[in-house]
């Protein structure tokens, strides 16, 4: 048989004895790696384990059957639920003959066989209620998110009930009535059979049949005809009058026009008349009884006459079991529309009769009725009707007094007054009770003349507003002097002083502060300022036009402008300094204006605006504390702070999103207020914090911040020193820069670069090692404060937010170290490099650090190697990676990783050494990875 | 009866229902099934004990087996209420088998997990899939599988680890000496932690960590009785809370399942209840079973256990006597 023996083909799953397997499963093996496929279907030779040739049974194929003509696979047909557990071996297992059929066979089985179906199946149904009611139950005593009952036996449709079944077997459809039908429409057949012998040839008999058969029909059955009622009884509406206007559901616009709708129908009509021949053969048949018939559903061509052939020869031949009649029966619409004509000529209904009295009226409901006191216009009570009232009596224009402060005075709070209401001058006048200046409020010297200014500016604005509705002038108009006149036609007036230009231009001036109050506000100001040459600090410029901003934004309130972030250029503490300054300057400022009898007389208004009337008193006094309160209150004030949000890791982790801050710089604040409290807290806190206290909440210390602040200038000088020693390189530079507090241009390269924690680590690791080996102190105790934290991370200006991030120094080291290893290697991983580089890795690297002096050492080099495992065959090459320029432009990635490099190219110079003399073979492996990484990563470059 | 919240004045009342005083020594550990009412203990006698928490006081032990070859130590549920994954004490230099996956229901050990050279005492089972995470005193976390006896990861660090998953199984957290704790992603565990916290002013040890089952805060016990609640995202200090030092024995703190109170006990043999919304203390029992060095919160009733040398079930104290109340509801929370 040669190879050809070898092939076999299995059927169906055998029951195995166990000793029998072993020997077979050879050639079983060897039979499915065989040349079995190779062969057509109906060459292939059936062959039992052993390699028999097995007779396939004569009808199925024969010897050479295969899987010809069998169930065509090679697993066949498996008996249900086979089970080759070696403990629970398939024992006396209960097989029954359904196990071993097909689904058709089992479908014959079952058609013989008698079963309850669904409908009927009460104890299926049971046995579902009653699994369903366990569920129900299993989740009341362990209730889940979503209660209540379950779900798909809401969303379960309803199944037919067997009535439903039985009716339609026996021919019954949907939509039609349950009536007997069949024995006339039997009559009816019989008679459309004789009917038909007829049509063919006689025509006019036809017609006349029909119309006999239409007007008994219709005296039978009334306005419709008999199939047609049994249609509508129980078809919907919907169908028999399919929506075709454009109306909201159930709208009807011909509800009390019934005379327009018939209009519609007919004109709808019509126009399926141009479509359809049929509507037209009925009109025909209607009207003019000798026109052929047209079959049902068989059109003609637009080009078409209609002739002989396109009569109906089988008219009225039920398509759909109705009567002949049907044939005749125009189309929906335009049946109704004979209906209507039918109706038109008697005025009813056929079957009805007209009504004598119509109770049908429409009701009609009046418009509410408008109140006779309605005025289409509505009233402003409040300042307007103040404004009016003077009008009534003109004050008799007064000189103005002598003494030009208080004319000043007067003419800034006459606008003032005129365009806030009297209300503010009753207001005024209870609060300066005592104050001689304001005497011309209550009658004092200066009293007619405040009445007349009062009263033109109630002019001028009443005027204004009476301009722009269009309404008369009040009766004063007469009265109106040149100078009225010309201020409400915005003239510019003749001077008849310098005072009284002014006056003039100040209440010109002052015109729209309501608007822009604070502005006006602080121009005056400077501009008085710049006058009285009140420059607290001319000295410096920048600082007086900070002072300046400062003063705004005192006065100003509201939203603070975002250039105050200017200043952050200043440090905290030096900017604390400068605001005491500026409190102090603007408290003599204040002050010298309060005790100078308020010179200018316009900015009184104004002044009481900002601050209130008690601005004067109290409000210097309260600046006259000292800076600590001041200190208080400027940090009370409300400040907005832009920050940009970012997810913790954690939640991206969780919500499985990717962090979009992945291999950036990590969270400014955060990091910042970590390193912080770890280099530089001072050593109280240190002690305060280090004792696990009874329930420590988190204190936030807000003094803490300008001591940490200055104490991270401080720092700058190591990290400038090792950019000294190795500053050759540019892109360590790069990377150091953040230290030294300012936001520079590099920030962007640096947000693409490594992942922030491998970033922590090598540079944490890196700057570790190099404070031992430079011998520089290396505080090894780095406690985690927690008071600190939430505070700095807060107030701390944006100015810094990358020192941290990328390099965590000194102190942070210690923690950092100890996880330094966490690296999860997966095991195949970790045999291969065990494998590539014996040397190195740590279990079997042990000894090579026995030459380590101090275990301390020992741990650190061993953890670093570690982590740089990784990293191994990059700071490799690092070292020729340097000898290729430097400066060329790269990508940003090659930077972080030739950073990279170059921190742990430190490192590698210790480890080298020892790699070297150790295995030489292997470091010239190493030389071939290199090379290979390097060419991997200008391919990627 | 059925609670739908756990506040103050239930916790107040937790009082002991039932008393489990056959052991041969001291509790080693305790371990809770998941969804299923299931406890299991290992005691010093070497002996692993089923409890049914659910049902009455005659059936609620279920099963005891001894393992005296190996001996038992840590015990936690798989997702099978009958499997257990148990490490083992004894010959773990000649056999290495530290890890067993015991079958319970035919009393087999179903697979070997062989690595860590040294006593497991961190033992964390992922609740989504069949990985878990071992943590030796041979200073090595490994990541398993129950399917392989392969070891699947493993991570060297310095000091004793201690483990824990969180409850959607995505992030585990490994904590070790000096406070620090490292998070990392279980789907990429390979790419190194993907967070760092530093829990600063303790450098002792970790004994243990957990995870709220909201997620929002970790739980920090360390070997100088200091118990930290952390907040899970940023790993800032919620509250801390310091107890009495207990010689020899490590002490368990766990959260109630809605994560609003925070239980331990105490060198002194209290048990504390802390609520750590507004860090007060809820609640102090004298415990007179000694110093409790387990104490976890069943994950789906109001009761919770703590064990010495004996077994205690608290349950809340309102008049009826087993009261399995359904903390699921606070478990639905929205993570």
């Amino acid at each position: 048989m040669g190879l050809d023996e070898d092939d076999f083909v299995f059927h169906g799953t055998p029951i195995e004895r166990e000793d029998e397997i072993a020997s077979r499963k050879k050639k079983a093996v060897a039979g499915a790696s065989g040349t079995l496929k190779t062969l057509p279907a109906w060459k292939q030779e059936v062959t039992d384990e052993e390699g028999r040739r097995r007779f396939h049974g004569a009808f199925t194929g024969g010897y050479s059957a295969g899987y010809y003509n069998t169930v065509g696979s090679k697993e066949g047909w498996a008996p249900q639920s086979f089970t080759s557990s070696r403990k629970n071996r398939a024992g006396a297992r209960q097989q029954s003959i359904s196990d071993f059929l097909d689904e058709d066979e089992k479908a014959e089985m079952e058609g013989q066989s008698l079963s309850a179906s669904s409908q009927f199946d009460t104890f299926g149904f049971t046995a579902a209620e009653h699994s369903r009611k366990q569920a129900e139950k299993e989740q009341h005593e362990r209730p889940s998110a979503i209660p209540g009952p379950v779900h798909d036996e809401l969303i379960a449709p309803a199944p037919e009930s067997i009535g439903v079944k039985l009716l339609l077997k026996m021919g019954w459809r949907r939509g039609h009535s349950i009536k007997d039908v069949r024995a006339s429409s039997d009559a009816r057949r019989e008679a459309r059979k004789a009917f038909l012998a007829f049509s063919a040839d006689e025509n006019t008999k036809e017609s006349s049949d029909s119309l006999v058969l239409e007007t008994e029909a219709e005296t039978s059955l009334g306005p419709q005809f008999s199939e047609d009622i049994k249609f509508s009884e129980t078809t919907p509406v919907y169908v028999l009058n399919p929506k075709l206007d454009l109306h909201g559901l159930g709208y009807d616009p011909f509800k009390h026009a019934p005379e327009f709708r018939e209009n519609k129908r007919s004109r709808l009509s019509a126009s399926k008349e141009a479509g359809y021949r049929k509507p037209l053969s009925m009109k025909e048949s209607l009207f003019g009884p000798k026109s052929g018939k047209m079959a049902p559903g068989f059109g003609i061509g637009a080009l078409e006459e209609l002739d002989v052939e396109d009569e109906d020869v089988y008219a009225g031949y039920d398509f759909d079991q109705t009567y002949v009649i049907e044939d005749e029966q125009p189309a929906r619409p335009s049946n109704d529309n004979r209906l209507r004509l039918t109706s038109k000529e008697h005025n009813v209904l056929p079957g009805f009769g007209a009504a004598s009295n119509s109770d049908y009226s429409v009701e009609r409901f009046d418009p509410p009725k408008i109140p006779k006191d309605f005025v289409a216009r509505h009233k402003f009570s409040g300042p307007r009707e103040t404004e009016t009232k003077p009008t009534a009596s003109t004050p008799p224009d007064v000189p103005p007094p002598e003494d030009k402060n208080l004319k000043l005075l007067i003419d800034g709070f006459a606008t003032f007054v005129s365009r806030c209401g009297k209300l503010y001058e009753d207001l005024s006048r209870e609060k300066n009770e005592s104050n001689q200046l304001f005497d011309f409020l209550r009658g004092g010297s200066g009293h007619d003349y405040y009445a007349r200014r009062l009263w033109e500016e109630q002019q001028k604005r009443s005027g204004q507003s009476n301009l722009q509705l269009d309404v008369k002038v009040p009766p004063s108009v007469q009265k109106m002097t040149a100078e009225t006149r010309g201020s409400l036609l915005g003239e510019r007036p003749l001077q008849k002083s310098l005072k009284e230009t002014e006056t003039s231009s100040s209440s010109g001036g002052s015109f729209q502060f309501p608007t822009n109050l604070s502005d006006t506000f602080t121009k005056s100001a400077s501009s008085q300022e710049a006058a009285d040459a009140i420059k607290p600090f001319k000295e410096d410029l920048a600082k007086q036009e900070r002072f300046e901003q400062f003063l705004k934004e005192k006065y100003k309130g509201g939203l603070r402008s975002s250039d105050s972030n200017r200043f952050n250029i200043v440090s905290e503490s030096a900017r604390a300094q400068e605001r005491l300054d500026f409190e102090a300057a603007a408290e003599a400022i204040e002050k010298g204006k309060a005790y100078k009898e308020v010179r200018r007389a316009t900015e009184r208004p104004i002044d009481f605006l900002a601050g209130g009337l008690q601005f004067t008193s109290g409000g210097t006094e309260q600046i006259k504390d000292t800076g600590v309160v001041d200190m208080k209150t400027s940090k009370t004030y409300p400040k907005r702070e832009e920050f940009q949000w970012r997810p913790a890791p954690l939640l991206c982790k969780r919500f499985d999103l990717p962090d979009p801050f992945m291999g950036k710089p990590a969270a400014a604040p955060r990091a910042r207020n970590k390193m912080d409290s770890l280099l530089f807290l001072p050593d109280t806190v240190k002690a305060a914090s280090g004792s696990g206290a009874r329930q420590v909440s988190d204190l936030q210390e807000p003094e803490k911040e300008p001591e940490v602040e200055v104490e991270v200038e401080n720092v700058e000088r190591p990290v400038d020193l090792y950019k000294a020693i190795f500053s050759d390189d540019s892109e360590d530079d790069e990377e150091q820069q953040p230290m030294n507090g300012k936001i520079q241009d590099g920030q962007e390269k640096k947000n693409e670069a490594a992942a922030t924690t491998l970033n922590r680590l090598i540079a944490g690791d890196f700057l570790e090692s190099l404070g031992k080996e430079l011998g520089f102190e290396v505080p090894s105790d780095a406690p985690y404060p927690e008071g600190t934290k939430p505070m700095e991370a807060e107030n701390k200006p944006k100015g810094k937010p990358d020192a941290s991030s990328e390099r965590r120094p000194g102190l942070k080291e210690k923690p950092e170290e100890k996880t330094s290893s966490l690296k999860l290697v997966s095991e195949e991983e970790k045999s291969t490099q065990k494998r590539e580089k014996s040397p190195r890795n740590w279990s079997g690297g042990n000894d090579l650090y026995s030459s380590e002096s101090s275990g301390d050492e020992r741990r650190r080099k061993r953890s670093k190697k570690d982590r740089h495992r990784n990293y191994d065959s990059e700071s490799d090459s690092s070292s020729d990676y340097h000898k290729r320029d430097k400066h060329s432009s790269r990508s940003r990635r090659k930077q972080r990783e030739s950073s990279r490099e170059k921190r742990s190219g430190h490192k590698k110079h210790s480890k080298h050494y020892k790699t070297k003399d150790s295995s030489s073979s292997r470091y010239s492996g190493d030389e071939e990875r290199k090379e290979s990484k390097r060419e991997k990563r200008r391919r990627r470059d | 009866m059925s609670l739908t919240e756990l506040d103050d004045g239930l916790v107040r009342s937790m009082a002991i229902g039932a008393v489990f005083s056959d052991f041969g020594g001291k509790i080693r550990s305790v371990g809770f099934h998941r969804t299923d009412d299931l406890l299991v203990t290992s005691s010093e006698d070497d002996s692993l004990r089923l409890f049914d928490i659910a049902n009455a006081k005659s059936r609620r032990q279920v099963k005891v087996t001894y393992h005296k070859k190996h001996g038992t130590d840590r015990v936690c549920f798989t997702h099978h209420p009958s499997s257990l994954i148990c490490s083992s004490l004894y010959n773990l230099e000649s056999t290495g088998e530290s890890l067993r996956y015991l079958s319970m229901y035919d009393n087999r050990i179903l697979r070997y997990f062989k690595g860590h050279k040294d006593r497991v005492v961190s033992l964390c089972m992922s609740p989504i899939n069949d990985s878990f995470m071992s943590g030796s005193l041979d200073r090595s976390v490994r990541l398993w599988d129950l399917r392989v006896n392969a070891c699947q990861g493993i991570l060297h660090l310095r000091g004793r680890p201690a483990v824990a998953y969180d409850q959607q199984g995505l992030v585990f957290a490994i904590a070790m000496e000096g406070g620090a704790v490292k998070l990392f992603d279980s789907r990429c565990y390979d790419k190194g932690p993907f967070d760092t916290f530093l829990v600063g002013g303790d450098t002792a040890e970790v004994n243990d960590i957990k995870f709220s089952n909201d997620g929002k805060s970790m739980l920090l016990t360390t070997t100088n009785n200091n118990i930290y609640v952390l907040d899970a995202y940023h790993g800032e200090k919620k509250c801390g809370f310091s107890l009495e030092p207990s010689q020899g024995t490590s002490l368990e703190a766990t959260f109630t399942p809605d994560g609003k109170y925070v239980l331990s006990g105490s060198g002194d043999g209290t048990l504390h209840a802390w609520n750590i919304e507004n860090p007060s203390e809820v609640a102090r029992w004298e415990n007179n079973i000694g110093v409790a060095s387990c104490l976890k919160w069943a994950p789906r009733r109001a009761m919770f256990v703590a064990a010495s040398t004996v077994l205690t079930f608290w349950i809340p104290n309102d008049g009826e006597a087993p009261a399995p109340a359904d903390p699921s509801a606070d478990q639905q929370r929205p993570q």
